[in-house]
């Protein structure tokens, strides 16, 4: 039998996905994992310009020896990961599969729906990066007050779930869709 | 039953509960009620104290001078004969019975609390009437712009392989929504309306086209706004209006279309959004477990049973 050579990226949204998809994504988020494992390494580090202020390097960029390479882990063009890293602070921002115009507003919906409760999300960050649906930050009073496993295994589960999440709605309102407008068409014919 | 829940009926049910006590159970207390319905429909009942017997409903409908140039005009001259009078300032037509003289009240609430469907009904109905007489030939065009940018035509059509079977009326709703979220929503369904006719036997033929695309058939009375939703048109055979109780059925169907879409456009919206809390719901457990737990203030008890908390 030929194999037949695949370019990286070329599934578009109309083609079914490969079979083994699902150990890609795995593969993927176990990567997402190991690094975020090892960028989470982080410590004290008041502002070096202004004193006693303590704020996230990665955010305010304040000088260039406190950040670290970013990071991008990509399983398609769609779906990436950019991991900042600095010296007190790191950020993890997700970009999520949007397939079809209603995948686009249901990401959307969900990412503002987020956004908003991002207090109680504790690391969520309330806007996220240009070219990227959720980002999180994740500070070094954040470790202190939390388990660092655990932290990486919420951001990887959310991962995992908002994905599923949100191809069953669309899933859901196909359905739906379908039993209203059979309900609708038997009157006719009745 | 489920199914039944799904449906919208033709009814004002404001407008049933409010005649039904005059008309039926022989209530006499002056009033004045007014309601809305979905779309841009107002009504009015008034019951002026000192003539309790006599109720007047007053109804602003959209596009009522179109409805009456499409049998609409008809339609008060036979469906509501004898009960027309003059409106207010503000509403389009008043239609009054004296409910201590009404010959038949359930019939006369019937008609009355379905004003709507029997007005904005009318021109469906003369057009299926004239399809099941063999006169569709002759019937206009008919626009009806019921709502902002969105009209209902009526057009009469003829079978392709003979050109003097005239055995069809099309009607094609024009569907939009002012949010691009809705519009999207939209698509889905009216995608879906093609599809399931399509699988089941006996409904009407239906074509769904993005609004870009008008249908053919309207292209002489004029489109919509390129940017709308979509057009969804519905092929109505003579064997759909063969009797008067299909006719009616069909009439009633096509009157709710858009409000029975918009609903549950509506219901769908719903519920993504109670699907979409309890998920984050359970999001907010998974963080709350990776905070340390010596850090959470504590309930302590003291030996003599006091409680306090430790922070």
């Amino acid at each position: 039998m030929a194999t037949t050579y695949k370019p990286r990226g070329a599934a578009s949204a109309k083609t079914p996905p490969p079979r083994d998809a699902h150990k890609k994504t795995r593969r993927y988020l176990n990567t997402v994992r190991s690094t975020l494992d090892a960028a989470l390494c982080l410590r004290n580090f008041p502002s070096q310009l202004v004193e006693r202020h303590n704020k996230p390097e990665v955010e305010v960029r304040g000088s260039k020896e406190l950040l670290l390479n970013p990071i991008t882990i990509a399983r398609t063009d769609q779906e990436r990961c950019l991991i900042e890293g600095s010296v007190n602070s790191v950020r993890v921002s997700f970009a999520i599969k949007q397939a079809d115009e209603i995948e686009k507003i249901l990401c959307h919906k969900f990412t503002r729906f987020l956004a908003q409760r991002s207090e109680q999300f504790v690391i969520m960050r309330r806007k996220p990066c240009p070219g990227y649906s959720i980002s999180f930050l994740i500070t070094h009073s954040h470790l202190e007050r939390m388990w660092k496993e655990k932290l990486v295994d919420f951001v990887i589960t959310f991962m995992e779930e908002i994905n599923k999440e949100i191809s069953a709605m669309r899933i859901a309102l196909n359905a739906r869709a379908r039993v209203v407008a059979e309900t609708f068409l038997q009157d006719f014919a009745a | 039953m489920a199914s039944q829940m799904l449906k919208l009926e033709p009814q004002s049910a404001i407008l049933e509960e409010a005649l039904g006590a005059r008309l039926i159970d022989g209530k006499r207390e002056p009033c004045e009620v007014s309601c809305a319905d979905f779309d841009d429909a107002l009504f009015k009942l008034v019951v002026l104290p000192g003539q309790e017997s006599v109720l007047t409903l007053h109804a602003k409908l959209p596009c009522y001078d179109t409805l009456l140039e499409h049998g609409g005009a008809r339609c008060l001259e036979t469906t509501f004969a004898g009960l027309v009078t003059q409106p207010e300032n503000g509403y389009d037509v008043a239609l009054s019975v004296n409910a201590d003289e009404c010959a038949a009240p359930t019939e006369t609430l019937r008609k009355l609390a379905r004003i709507k469907r029997h007005l904005v009904g009318a021109p469906f109905e003369a057009a299926f009437e004239a399809l099941v007489n063999g006169t569709a030939r002759d019937l206009p065009v008919a626009r009806l712009p019921w709502r902002r940018g969105e009209s209902a035509y009526i057009v009469a059509g003829n079978d392709p392989a003979s050109r003097d079977s005239w055995d069809r009326v099309t009607v094609i709703f024009a569907v939009d929504f002012r949010e691009e979220t809705d519009k999207a929503y939209a698509r889905v369904f009216l995608q879906q309306f093609q599809e399931r006719a399509r699988a089941l036997g006996g409904a009407p033929p239906c074509v769904f086209s993005e609004g870009s695309r008008p249908p053919r058939e309207i292209q002489s009375v004029g489109a919509e706004s390129p940017t709308i939703a979509g057009y969804v048109s519905f092929v109505i055979f003579r064997s759909h209006v063969a009797t008067p109780q299909k006719l009616e059925k069909t009439c009633d169907l096509l009157v709710g279309f858009r409000n029975y879409v918009h609903f549950h456009i509506k219901a769908a919206k719903t519920n993504m959004h109670m699907r979409m809390r309890r998920k984050v719901a359970s999001w907010i457990q998974v963080v709350n477990r990776a905070v340390l737990t010596s850090d959470k203030p504590r309930e302590m008890k003291t030996a003599g049973g006091k409680t306090f908390t430790r922070k």
